[in-house]
Parts: C-alpha cells; structure tokens; sequence
C-alpha cells in the first residue's frame, strides 16, 4: 500500500501529462476536428474498438478491456476524490483513508468483528476525550486506558489480513494512490482470483472498518517526513504551491500539514468517505485475461450491491482568482540549491490546455530539447532543467519548470536564462519540423503507455473518472496533432510572462 | 371487522405471491455470492510461456527475438559482461563513464548533437550503462523506424566515439552530483553501510570520487570498453512489432561483422573484509533517520537459493504481509517504509533491513527490527506461514511471463547472471518443496549474530551510546563526499 501520487513535476515523464488530458470542447473548428480525428482514430482504432464501457444498476460505471496474453488481469478502482477535495484542518484525509481501505472490513482483519466493535467505539472515545494537562494523574489514567483497550483489540486483529490474502493468490502491484483529483485502488492477479477480486473489493467498500486508525496516522505522519521534510526537494514543491495559489485548495498539500495530520478523526473519515465513495463517482477498469467469464453479470452481482447514489455530487466552488503580479518565496536548507517557476494555465476544456504538452516537449523532452541543450550542454548552468505541470488536472493547474543550477551558479542566473528562453518562444517561431518531431516523440509516448494491462487501465480509468468518457484521452491527441508552431508562440505570450510568475527557490543555509 | 371480499383476497394473494418470487429470487441472487473468500482464487495459474527464437552468430553473439504486433512499437537491449566490479581502483567510476559516454558521445561518424537530434527527431531511444556486472545498451523505436535506429544503435556499440566536449560536461555533471551526496540520507547510509561489510575500497562498497574522477580520461575509456564490449557471451534480446525475417536481415548486417575481442576474464573480485558490528551514527539536520541493519550474506548461486527466497518473502520482501512490515510498520506505527532480506551477490552478497523513521523513535525502530531478526533464529516459521509464502511465490510466478519482452529479457537476465539451466521451468516445482525447516535452517545458518547498525539523522550520539551499548560499540562517523568512518573503537 500506497504511495500518494507524486505530481507530475516529480515523475518528469512528459506524455504523462498530456495523456490524461480532457476532449477539447471548443476547438479547432468541426470540420477540422473531423479530419485530425480520424488520424487518432486510424493510429488507435483497435484499442478503441475492444474497450467496452457500460454501467451497472446503481450507476457505478465499468470499462473492461480483453487482452489474452497471459492468463492475468488488472483490476483498477478510480474514485473521484483527491486532495483537491479536502479543506484546510483535515489536510490528508482523502489520502489517510485511502491507507485505512487497507485494513479490512467486518469479516476481513478481524477474528471476530462481534467483540472489536465495542472496543473501537471504546477506543474512539478515548483519544477523543480531552484530559486538562496540567492534571497528570488523570493523564497516567487515560493513556493506561487506551493502551489495556489496544491491548484487547490487538488480540482480536489479524494485521495485514487484507493483503495477505491477496499476496497468497500471487497478487502483483497490490497498491492504491491518492492524487490532488482522484484515488486509485490497483492489483494485478491470475485470472483464475477474478472472483476473489470481486469479492474483496466490494467488500471493502460496501464494509469497511477503519480498524488500527491511530497507528495508521502515525505512518502516515512518517511517510510525510519521508516525502517533504527529509526531501529537499518535497519542501521546495509544498513552497510552491502554497505561494502560487492563494484560495484553491490546489495549494493544500496532499499529504496534509503537520498539525492536520496528527488531529485527523476516524468519524470525520466516515463523513469524509459515505460523501465520495458513492456508485457513481467511482469507476472500475479491468484490463486482462477475462475470456469465459460473465464480467458484466458479476459485477452486477457483486458491486451492485453498493446504494445507487442520491442527489447530485460533490462540487468544489472554489476559483483561483487570476494572479497579479509575480510572487516569490524562499526556503531555507542546508541542502544544494534549486527552483521552481511556475504560471496558471488553464483546464479542460480550454483548447489551450493540450497545446502545453507540445510545448513541453520542445522545451525538455530529449537530449536536443531547447532547455538540455542551452541550459546543460552549451551554457552549462544547469545539472537539469525539465517543464511539467502540476499539481493536478481536474482544476486550472499550473504550467511548472524545474532546473538544479551547477555548482558556482546562482538560482537567478539560472532562473533569468529560463525566462529568455520562454521570451524568445514568444517572440519567435519554433520550426514547424521541431513541432512535428515534438507531436511524434508524444505519440510514441502515449503508444508505449499502452503494453501493459497496467498502463492501459491506467490510462483509461483516469480519464474516464476526471471526464466521465475516457475516449477524452483521444479527443486530447487530436488537439496535440492540431498544435502549430503560431500556437505554441500564442501559448507562451499569453500565460508564460515574468508579470504573472511564481519562482520559488531553495538556498543554502548551513544549521549550526 | 373489516372482512376481505374475493377479488381483493385474490389480489391480496398475487401481491403475497410476487413477494415471495421476489424474495426467492434476491435470496438465489445473494445465495450466489459465498460468504466468504477462503475458497476464492486458490488456483494455480494455467499457462505455459510462449518460446523465444534464439540463434547465435559466428561471433558468438546470441541473439533472443520475440514478435510482438501489439503496439507499433520495437525495442531491444544487448548485454554484455563486465561492468564496474572489473574496475581498477583509482579510476572508480570509468564504468559509469564509459556507459554515459558510449551513447552520449556519439560514434565516429556521427557527432552527439547530430545523433540526439535523429532520434530525438522521430521519438526513439538509444541509452547505453554499465552497472556492477554487466553493461545494458537499449534502443526503442517505432516500428516503422527500426531499420535505421537498429543501425544508429550498432553504430554506438561498435563505433562510440567518446566526444571530448560530452566527456567533459559528464565530468562536471558527475562532480556537482559527488556534492549533491549530502543532500540525501539514504545515499550517505547506504554508502557507509556498504563501506562497512565489505571494506572501504572495496569492488563492491566504493564510488567514485573526485580524486577518480580526475582520473579517468578518454583514453581510460576506449580501454574499458576494448576490454569488454564484443559480441562473445552477449546476449542481444530484439521485441516488438518487427519481422523474424528483419531481424535476422538487419542483426546479420549490423553485427555479424563485429569481431571477437579478447575480452578481460570476468573473474569477481573476492571479499576480506571482516566486518566490525557496532553503531554507527551520523549527526545530520534531518527530522526522520535512516536506519539499516545488517551483516554480510550469501553468494547468488547457493544451495539454499529457494528456502532463502521463502525466507525473505516471510521476513521483509514480501510487501505488506511480511513479518517487517506488520511488526515495524502496522504494529508499532514507526516507520512508513521498512523492508528487507537477503540479497545474494556474485562473490557475497547481504542481508540488510532498511526503515525510515523520526529521529525519536530511531533507537526503537533499530531495536524492534534486531529483536525481529534475532527470533527467526530461534522460532521455526509455522507450516501455515511457510505454505502461504509457497503459494504466494508460485501462483506469482505468471507475472513474470506477463508480455513477449518479459519473456526475452528474463531469459537474457537469467543467463547473464550465470543461473542454471531449467531455472524457470523448475521454478514452480523447486519453491513447493520447501519445507518449514529448511526455511528455519536459513535462518539459523544465514542470520548473524550480530550487525552493523547505521544511523542518519538529528540523533544525539550520547543517547545512541546510552542506549544501544547492547549492539556493539557505537561511532560517531563523518561525510564529506563519501563516509569518513574511524576504525578505531569508542
């Protein structure tokens, strides 16, 4: 279990932030639109055709995909909850319960689940109870109390239950992520467990108990120290985003701050999860080896249980207003120095949004890339430098450049020749042959994306729980092979300016 | 009373009728899900691998070749041995450079700038390495451009050509990255921890330096690689939407050409060093520490290969479910990550623990995981435990299988690394008769004593000395651009 998804900027894998991207809605005109779509559908028209999409009873949609080379499947759950959901003193909730999804339910984890529910209620009491500090005695008392009721429940638990069962029929990839815009549950099995996955899954949601909760916010208290504040780098990120944006919960860490983290509560993770793990902001992709077996009626039978969701869901209303003027932050460490810029960009559907994926590529996608280039190899200013956005997609997101100046070199320096560097893709034309080649290196991404049952669940599951229809995804690649060099020289002019630009750095300060 | 008149009671039956059809049929539908899972999944995969074409060239290059239509895409990968273990020690890191270099200086036709720009042009790849024991050259392409990738792509392995400019950005790259060191607490743990079971100096614990890196020079380079890029005992693995016809067109005319070359024996450098098992602490500003214990462990190629294999996947390989992760992890809530386990080497290999933790319960995590390893040397693993582990390992071994390009490369990697002949094929068979006490004899036989502990963090040294005196003297250790460890004792 579970790592929580790294954002783009830290994976730096290029197609991964184009692939995912939504169906333009407005541009390039119908007619256009026509002809380039077909070229997408030529290049990808046999994956198109064995993706089957349908819903079952409580509204809960299903995307199966039949790939026989071995006798294996993924099973992918996506829920349309991430950090983006959350709101300032419960930070890290959509990712701590992702963890808690882990830990079984009232026959899974439990020697008897009769016994445990009195003592989990007896134990949720407790930490709940405030003691005034100043009386140690009644302190002594109630820790001597929580720790005879863990005491008790330790011995009714059966840890890791969950996963063991998987692991004990050759689960792979046994994992869940939890993203600024969504979760994701993922395992990889011989196809001979189909109905072992059935059974597990469902029950998990349909059951869950949210059993070991305050060893479980220890860890995650732990994996937080692991990601930002031992990670030079996971401090410089968290910088960013909390000084680029001023109101969107885009700038809330997914992990959470500190303080939230270690007040977390098992009831406001109740609340929390009865409001988004509803039928229908969930998806399941299969992807595998599933010949003679009754999918859809399986499904039916076992997912079909969850409640068909009532009334609309959830919606964020919270908007970024438009940034004026650059904003600047700093952090200290004693580690090397690097920076972030970074400036607003739009979402899904503004046709704007697919065109940045070709310009990522012309800026740091290959050894000849403009920044690899200038930056690395001539100028050598820069140990490396690469563009990507983050933190999410779901909302406005942010159109980032990473770069760790050489030794001797000051993050300013380095930062000014970045920003010529955007100025002159303004001002000037990037050839149409270095555009082509761009479009090509993202086919090729997004074609080595699809060789594995994995990757294709992947793709398909984001897409289909960030936009409802995941033939967004092509929709998207049709925009890209649209993308002309004028475009990028009009992208670059509207969004990239030092006016509107977030540059944080992190300097080297040696602690005593 | 209110007396029910014929027509109502006849409607009144119907309702109770439809009721009940409906309450038989929700029960036969739920009566269809069991109860539980226990019974769910437990058989093993049926699958049999499909084969790989393979040849060899008169050179004794071996060629392993795959087809696969499923995406247009071809892609490839040769194996060579020798790597940075075959090293002289005051150029460590030639072999980093030479691998860097061969791609990265492009060939003696083509300059780098010309080559990135080819292939940079039509999304393809080309990426040379050497790691500990062998060297991995990739390339991958679309299908459509394989011919001429396939060609750039012999052009790098026969003919680098070790650009002057390239080597000396490397240079830079390299030295900013020997500073950069001190950045991360695992690089500085995991370098002591090396330094310290196999001897500073070592093959198998040193890195390179600035004193090597000044070192090595072009002409360092071209030897390193005359010494050991050729076709003999390389393996050249071809997959993707390309034809056997075309393979074979295009490999005899890129490399069967390709001279033998008296290659440098490949003979593993032998381990000395008897380690020293204490404490070692390094005081650096980081909130959480890094924690590894451990001592030195068994070669790759061992009798005991598959009880050990059950014994990692029971102790700390095995993910959420090994004894590591419920003990230090779930049970104590003291570390997000904490794995570990035997990994065998070619001459020696080692058993290591690894956890992240804050700095407070640093000296907690160190003594939950000792007090862990130290009773799997007295407590047999339960036949419930060891079979779990077995049918975990076998019913996962289809994975491994899982495309055409899985298939070619293990078979390569299997080869390379010198396992025996029907490795796969008797894998299954192999791991199912394990037995409880062959896995407690690995145990007992392979589990040391005592182990090296090392520890980065904002930790007080005094409070290490306080309270882990049980495990042996405790040093305080020093980094600069590689552990500064002294050898005298506390």
């Amino acid at each position: 279990m579970k790592c929580f998804v790294l954002p783009h900027i830290l994976t730096t894998v290029l197609f991964l932030s184009f692939y995912f991207l939504p169906a333009a809605a407005q541009s390039p005109s119908l007619e256009n639109k026509k002809t380039i779509s077909d070229l997408a559908s030529e290049e990808f028209s046999a994956l198109r055709s064995k993706v089957k999409k349908f819903k079952l009873s409580n509204g809960l949609r299903v995307l199966f995909y039949q790939r026989d080379f071995a006798p294996i499947f993924t099973g992918q759950i996506w829920v349309k909850l991430g950090g983006v959901d959350e709101v300032p003193g419960q930070t890290g909730l959509a990712h701590f319960l992702e963890h808690m999804a882990f830990k079984g339910s009232d026959t899974i984890g439990t020697k008897s689940y009769r016994k445990e529910k009195p003592l989990l209620n007896k134990l949720e009491g407790l930490m709940n109870f405030e003691v005034d500090p100043s009386d140690e005695s009644a302190g002594k008392k109630l820790l001597k109390k929580i720790e005879d009721v863990q005491g008790e429940l330790e011995g009714i638990w059966k840890p890791n239950d969950f996963s063991k069962r998987y692991k004990l029929r050759g689960a792979t990839g046994l994992n869940a992520a939890t993203s600024k815009d969504y979760t994701v549950y993922m395992v990889n099995l011989p196809s001979s467990a189909f109905d072992f996955w059935l059974w597990m899954e469902s029950d998990r949601l349909l059951n869950p108990v949210f059993r070991q909760f305050y060893k479980e916010r220890e860890v995650i208290q732990e994996e937080r120290r692991s990601r930002v504040d031992n990670n030079p780098s996971g401090k410089l990120y968290e910088a960013l985003l909390a000084t680029a944006y001023w109101t969107h919960p885009n700038r809330l860490p997914i992990i959470g701050w500190p303080s939230d983290m270690a007040n977390l509560s098992a009831v406001d993770m109740r609340k929390f999860y009865k409001k988004y793990y509803r039928a229908d902001n969930m998806v399941i992709v299969l992807v595998g080896d599933l010949r003679g077996q009754d999918v859809e009626g399986k499904l039916e039978r076992y997912f079909g249980r969850m409640e068909s969701a009532e009334g609309p869901r959830p919606k964020l209303r919270i908007k970024e207003e438009p940034q004026v003027g650059e904003r600047v932050s700093v952090v200290y460490d004693e580690a090397n120095p690097q920076l972030f810029m970074a400036w607003h960009k739009p979402a899904w559907p503004n046709p704007d949004d697919s065109k940045f994926a070709v310009l990522h590529s012309v800026l740091a996608d290959g050894r000849s890339s403009i920044f690899h280039k200038e930056l690395v190899q001539e100028k050598r200013i820069a140990l490396g430098a690469y563009s990507t956005e983050a933190p999410g997609e779901r909302y406005p997101s942010l159109f980032v450049v990473g770069a760790t100046p050489a030794q001797g070199v000051t993050n300013e320096t380095l930062r000014d020749e970045i920003q010529k560097i955007l100025n002159r893709l303004g001002d000037d034309l990037v050839s149409e042959s270095d555009v082509a080649a761009a479009k090509r290196r993202v086919r090729v991404g997004l074609l080595g994306a699809l060789d594995s049952n994995n990757g294709i669940a992947r793709m398909l599951g984001k897409a289909e729980v960030l936009w409802d229809d995941w033939e967004m995804v092509f929709e998207s690649y049709d925009q890209i092979l649209a993308t002309t060099p004028e475009d990028l020289r009009d992208l670059v002019r509207k969004y990239l300016s030092p006016d509107v630009r977030t540059y944080t750095h992190l300097e080297t300060k040696k602690s005593n | 009373m209110n007396i029910l008149n014929p027509t109502k009671v006849k409607i009144l039956n119907k309702i109770l009728r439809i009721s009940l059809m409906l309450v038989c049929l929700s029960l036969a539908s739920c009566s269809v899900l069991p109860s539980g899972p226990e019974k769910l999944g437990l058989d093993s995969p049926d699958f049999k691998p499909s084969s790989v074409d393979s040849w060899v060239l008169p050179n004794g290059l071996k060629v392993l070749y795959s087809f696969n239509d499923e995406v247009p895409l071809v892609s490839g990968a040769l194996y060579v041995p020798g790597g940075a273990l075959f090293e002289d020690s005051k150029l460590v890191g030639l072999a980093s450079a030479t691998g860097s270099q061969m791609r990265g200086g492009g060939t003696t036709t083509i300059s780098p700038d010309r080559l990135d720009l080819m292939l940079d042009n039509i999304g393809a790849s080309i990426e040379t390495g050497f790691g500990d024991e062998f060297g991995t050259f990739t390339f991958s392409s679309l299908g459509e451009d394989f011919e001429k990738v396939f060609s750039l792509f012999a052009d790098v392995i026969r003919r680098p050509g070790f650009d002057e400019k390239r080597f000396s950005l490397w240079k830079q790259l390299t030295a900013n990255g020997i500073i950069r060191r001190k950045d991360s607490p695992e690089t500085m743990a995991s370098m002591a921890f090396a330094d310290l079971i196999y001897g500073e100096g070592s093959p198998y614990s040193r890195s390179i330096s600035s004193s090597t890196l000044r070192n090595i020079t072009r002409s360092a380079m071209k030897g390193f690689y005359r010494d050991f890029v050729g076709p003999s005992d390389s393996i050249l693995v071809l997959t993707g939407s390309v034809s056997k016809a075309s393979v074979r067109e295009q490999v005899d005319k890129q490399f069967s050409q390709w001279p033998q070359q008296r290659r440098r024996s490949i003979e593993f450098p032998k381990v000395e060093h008897t380690p020293n098992p204490g404490v070692y602490v390094l005081e650096r500003n980081f909130p959480q520490a890094v924690v590894l214990v451990g001592h030195r462990g068994p070669k790759r190629h061992s009798a005991d290969r598959f009880p050990m294999h059950i014994f990692n996947r029971i102790f700390g390989h095995g993910g959420m479910e090994s004894l590591l992760f419920n003990e230090i992890r779930s049970r104590r809530g003291l570390a997000y990550s904490v794995y570990g386990g035997f990994s065998p080497g070619p001459a020696s290999g080692e058993f290591q623990v690894y956890a992240a933790t804050r700095v407070e319960q640093a000296l907690e995590a160190v003594k939950g995981i000792v007090e862990l390893a130290k009773k799997q040397k007295i407590e047999a693993p339960s036949p419930e435990v060891v079979d779990g582990a077995i049918n975990s390992t076998s019913r996962n071994f289809v994975f491994k299988f899982s495309s055409p390009a899985a298939i070619a490369t293990r078979e390569a990697l299997l080869e390379m690394l010198k396992f025996p002949v029907g490795y796969n094929e008797t894998f299954v068979e192999k791991v199912k008769q394990v037995t409880p006490e062959q896995v407690f004899e690995v145990a007992q036989k392979r589990l040391q004593e005592e182990y090296v502990i090392v520890l980065v963090g904002k930790i007080d040294p005094d409070k290490v000395q306080a309270e882990l005196k049980d495990f042996g003297p405790v040093h305080k250790f020093k980094f600069d651009e590689k552990p500064i460890i002294p050898t005298y004792e506390k």
